[in-house]
């Protein structure tokens, strides 16, 4: 009948055996860390700004804003423009969908 | 505009904000690596069950952790230095502002060799039931061009004023006697914050700073 052997026990420099294996775990969890910084927060926020750049339409912004009243030195129209009124019922509708 | 709770620098507006915003997000990259492998670390020296009294000294040991650091260092600093001659680069503005900073409001001067106008911009005081930002509005705002390279030439008639946009990334100290320099460059139009960044008075906290960015055609 055999019987299984214990484990031998490490005598020598056993901190230095235990601090090998937790360093090299330090290092790869540290690594991980980085490339999971990388991929979830500074990559999307460049892809961010590159989808912002692509749809980005500075004439038809500035109106909508000034339309909203936001400036100071230009006024809105009296009337709104048909855009606008256009542009506010197509948000309306998506929020309507959105909500069934 | 800063938003309640918000941790993160503010949407960059302008071209060098938004690379101060991927730089920051590069230092993280490298900080969240150092944080973690020293916290695995610390966890680990104080749970350890291991001892070791007898070592004293280790050459090797040192040479890594001075090396180490010394290259984590040199890279954050290409970056650094890449993007700091960047911001302190100007080249031919199209136009001048300058800012003159006193208690407890801000003094704008457009002026070039055939036009000067001025104006003093205080906060307004608003009422509970008012549309306006708490303590962020002024009276009379700093109307700029979009798409224009602007340079603030920025000084204090009094004590020490800080004149800050954080969204377009730009920040330097109204000092008496001395004219500091900013430069700045942003495609959208729109109106930006800002707030006195050095202590000032009793109000230093109630003199903000308001940009409104306009397209030039509108600006003209």
């Amino acid at each position: 009948m055999s019987v299984a052997r214990p484990a031998a026990t490490i005598l020598r420099r056993p901190l230095q055996q235990d601090l090998k294996k937790h360093v090299t775990i330090a290092f790869a969890l540290s690594a991980v860390a980085a490339v999971a910084w990388k991929v979830l927060v500074a990559d999307p926020r460049k892809k961010k700004y590159q989808e912002f750049y692509k749809t980005y339409d500075e004439e038809r912004q500035f109106k909508r804003m000034v339309e909203a009243g936001v400036f100071d030195s230009v006024k809105p129209n009296a009337e709104k423009s048909e855009w606008i009124a256009n542009y506010e019922k197509e948000v309306d509708q998506a929020i309507a969908a959105l909500k069934k | 505009l800063s938003v309640w709770g918000q941790l993160n620098l503010q949407e960059g507006m302008s071209t060098i904000m938004e690379l101060m915003n991927y730089f920051h997000d590069y230092m993280m990259i490298i900080l969240v690596l150092i944080m973690t492998f020293v916290t695995y670390l610390f966890i680990f020296v104080i749970t350890s069950p291991r001892l070791d009294k007898y070592t004293v000294d280790s050459r090797i040991l040192e040479t890594v952790w001075t090396i180490v650091p010394m290259v984590i260092l040199l890279f954050m600093a290409f970056p650094s230095l890449y993007l700091l001659y960047l911001m302190e680069d100007v080249s031919n503005p199209n136009l001048m502002v300058k800012v003159v900073g006193h208690q407890w409001y801000w003094e704008y001067q457009y002026s070039n060799s055939w036009f000067n106008y001025g104006f003093d911009s205080y906060m307004v005081y608003e009422k509970s039931d008012s549309p306006l930002f708490h303590s962020l509005d002024v009276d009379n705002r700093l109307v700029l061009p979009t798409n224009a390279n602007i340079l603030f030439l920025v000084t204090s008639a009094d004590v020490l004023h800080s004149w800050a946009v954080p969204t377009l990334g730009i920040k330097t100290d109204a000092i008496p006697g001395r004219l500091n320099y900013l430069s700045t460059m942003t495609p959208y139009s729109g109106v930006y914050y800002g707030q006195c960044s050095e202590i000032c008075g009793s109000n230093h906290s109630f003199m903000p700073i308001v940009l409104e960015f306009i397209p030039m055609a509108n600006y003209l």
